[in-house]
């Protein structure tokens, strides 16, 4: 899925539009993670969604902040950019596992209810969440921590 | 539903090199109503659909059958209940994080959609058991009306999930 209306294929935007664009995505992972705070659960059925959003977090620090012509000069920001680099990459990691083994689950599931309700199975995805929503946490600290980049950088970010 | 923040901080003319940036809540601030995904009338017929098919397992558990000519005969509605809400649901598919106003609601509302989907996978399977057994086994007959009792409330759950949020929707066919 590709939502035009917050991302773009390359992530770069009109530098007037790049604040706005990562604040709203940033704004938006935050409300996730707020829904899925007490009922972890409830992030499997958006699980593509989360993704889709970090990717398009990803995509709009890496071509219009950090990018060439981006707002902020990558060489006096490599600490923050490696942070962010990190976060990102371990957001793309743990997706890929727990997206897998969600839906081995699931398919198991379907063919024999009795294998997919041993506790093993269910702790095993019950960790895999954990770790892919911590993920999802520090890639949301770190966007965050580059909007206050951005508003430092006498850019009125909202 | 987000006021409208769109408008522009204002930028001193002095500033020139100053990137004028719009508020965070900008984009979400475009989603009215009218720009949903999904329109909020095909929610409220959706909602009403689920209705209908709680109803309909309601009286399917009720009465039990012990054939599989009586049990065809009793499930042909819910059949034909089950074919037209599959397609809603694919609709239902529409509402995503990322692209719905309130990205809570989303997400709550996604794992309703995915509890009722997984309910209507366990009754297609427990009913075409029943239709292979010429006589009904007890414990055909028990998994199918718990996993019809489930699905009943899987979908009764989605649609005060719905009627809660748009109730106008809902109520108005």
């Amino acid at each position: 899925m590709e939502n035009n209306e917050t991302t773009s294929l390359s992530g770069s935007w009109p530098p007037e539009d790049v604040g706005a664009r990562l604040a709203a995505q940033e704004a938006i992972l935050r409300d996730l993670l707020k829904s899925v705070e007490y009922e972890t659960r409830l992030i499997d059925a958006s699980l593509e969604d989360a993704h889709e959003i970090a990717i398009g977090i990803g995509r709009v620090v890496k071509a219009s902040v950090f990018g060439q012509d981006g707002l902020l000069a990558l060489s006096s920001y490599l600490d923050n950019y490696r942070k962010f680099d990190t976060a990102r990459i371990d957001e793309n990691d743990l997706y890929e596992v727990y997206a897998d083994d969600l839906e081995r689950h699931q398919k198991r599931r379907r063919k024999d209810l009795a294998v997919a309700d041993s506790d093993a199975d269910k702790f095993a995805i019950v960790k895999r969440r954990r770790g892919y929503i911590a993920s999802l946490v520090a890639l949301q600290v770190q966007a965050s921590a580059i909007l206050d980049l951005l508003s430092a950088q006498d850019t009125p970010v909202p | 539903m987000n006021s409208d923040r769109s408008e522009e901080y204002p930028v001193p003319r002095s500033a020139e090199n100053v990137i004028r940036l719009r508020s965070s809540g900008s984009l979400r601030a475009k989603a009215v109503p009218g720009d949903l995904p999904l329109p909020v009338r095909r929610l409220g017929a959706v909602a009403r659909e689920l209705d209908h098919l709680g109803r309909c397992l309601d009286r399917i558990v009720r009465d039990p059958r012990w054939s599989a000519l009586e049990w065809r005969a009793t499930c042909s509605p819910l059949l034909i209940q089950m074919s037209g809400i599959r397609q809603s649901l694919t609709d239902l598919g529409q509402v995503r994080v990322g692209q719905w106003p309130d990205t809570g609601w989303a997400v709550r509302f996604r794992a309703e959609l995915s509890e009722v989907e997984r309910r209507l996978a366990d009754v297609r399977i427990s009913m075409s058991a029943l239709a292979e057994e010429e006589t009904s086994s007890p414990d055909t007959v028990v998994t199918f009306s718990s996993d019809a009792t489930l699905l009943a409330a899987a979908a009764r759950e989605l649609r005060r999930f719905i009627a809660d949020r748009y109730p106008a929707a809902v109520a108005t066919p």
